[in-house]
């Protein structure tokens, strides 16, 4: 058998088009693992919000903390399919996940914000982070996070006193929709 | 340089080892979504998967998943260590010309 330069440079394409293909749906199916965690934290905790109002401070610390536990752990698992002993990603989960903390607070309460704009402050943030790695990652996931986005948004102007319900129903149910989606 | 691997060197075997070379070691792809990847049909996909299989390049695994049938593929050592040295030999062929 003979390969001459134009066969290997036609077959060498197909290989890097297939294998950017397939670590594109790996990097989707990895970050829907996180958004069918946090869909389900926000639908939760904007639910206790208005089902549960008395409880939903300590309610949102347990689901924070479980949010966080949870995304360590599905990092950990990651982890363990690509078969890699490194701690890097833990840590970068883990401080990711702190800074964004961070931010949010901090911004929240230098611009002083009222419940509505709190409550429609966190969704949009993170849909605008997962927004911008879209742009690097690949078009589906820009969309999701933009349809999140608006959502939230759109929650913020029309939903009244059932804002809470609308970021439950609505963007926690965006949130999960777009994992689903990001893994068709 | 090492020489071609006739069985892999095929167009759509090449690219189903390099879809399967992509994914960590323990990673398996399902026939569906490998069926998409490759915009390709149910029959052929099928055929290229028992030639590889036969080869010892992928392992095929059976099983329910709940009340559906399912077929995943994962690239073996020897799959992967065949993958990379055809593409070395491609990559030679590009060099040396």
């Amino acid at each position: 058998m003979t390969v001459d330069r134009d066969e290997a440079s036609a077959l060498l394409t197909g290989i890097e088009s297939v294998e950017g293909r397939v670590r594109q749906l790996l990097i989707y199916a990895r970050i829907s693992d996180y958004m069918f965690l946090w869909g389900a934290i926000w639908a939760l905790g904007f639910s206790s919000n208005y089902f549960l109002r008395p409880y939903s401070g300590t309610l949102w610390i347990v689901l924070q903390a479980a949010g966080l536990l949870g995304t360590v752990a599905i990092v950990a698992l990651h982890r363990r399919v690509a078969g890699s002993t490194s701690t890097t990603m833990l840590w970068r989960a883990a401080l990711s996940f702190a800074a964004i903390v961070t931010f949010g607070t901090l911004w929240i309460h230098l611009l002083d914000m009222g419940w509505r704009e709190e409550v429609t402050f966190w969704p949009t943030l993170l849909s605008f982070i997962l927004f911008l790695v879209g742009l690097w990652i690949g078009r589906a996931l820009a969309l999701a996070a933009l349809a999140i986005f608006a959502v939230s948004l759109t929650g913020y102007f029309v939903a009244g006193q059932y804002l809470h319900l609308w970021m439950a129903a609505a963007t926690g149910g965006a949130m999960i929709a777009g994992g689903f989606w990001l893994r068709r | 340089m090492a020489g071609p691997d006739e069985i892999i060197h095929q167009s759509m075997r090449l690219k189903i080892m390099a879809a399967l070379n992509a994914c960590a070691r323990n990673d398996w792809i399902e026939f569906t979504r490998m069926k998409g990847i490759l915009e390709t049909t149910d029959g052929n996909l099928g055929a290229h998967l028992e030639t590889l299989s036969k080869a010892g390049y992928i392992a095929i695994d059976k099983r329910f998943e709940g009340k559906r049938p399912q077929t995943r593929i994962k690239a073996t050592t020897a799959g992967r260590k065949a993958f990379a040295d055809h593409v070395a030999y491609l990559r030679g062929i590009l060099d040396n010309t």
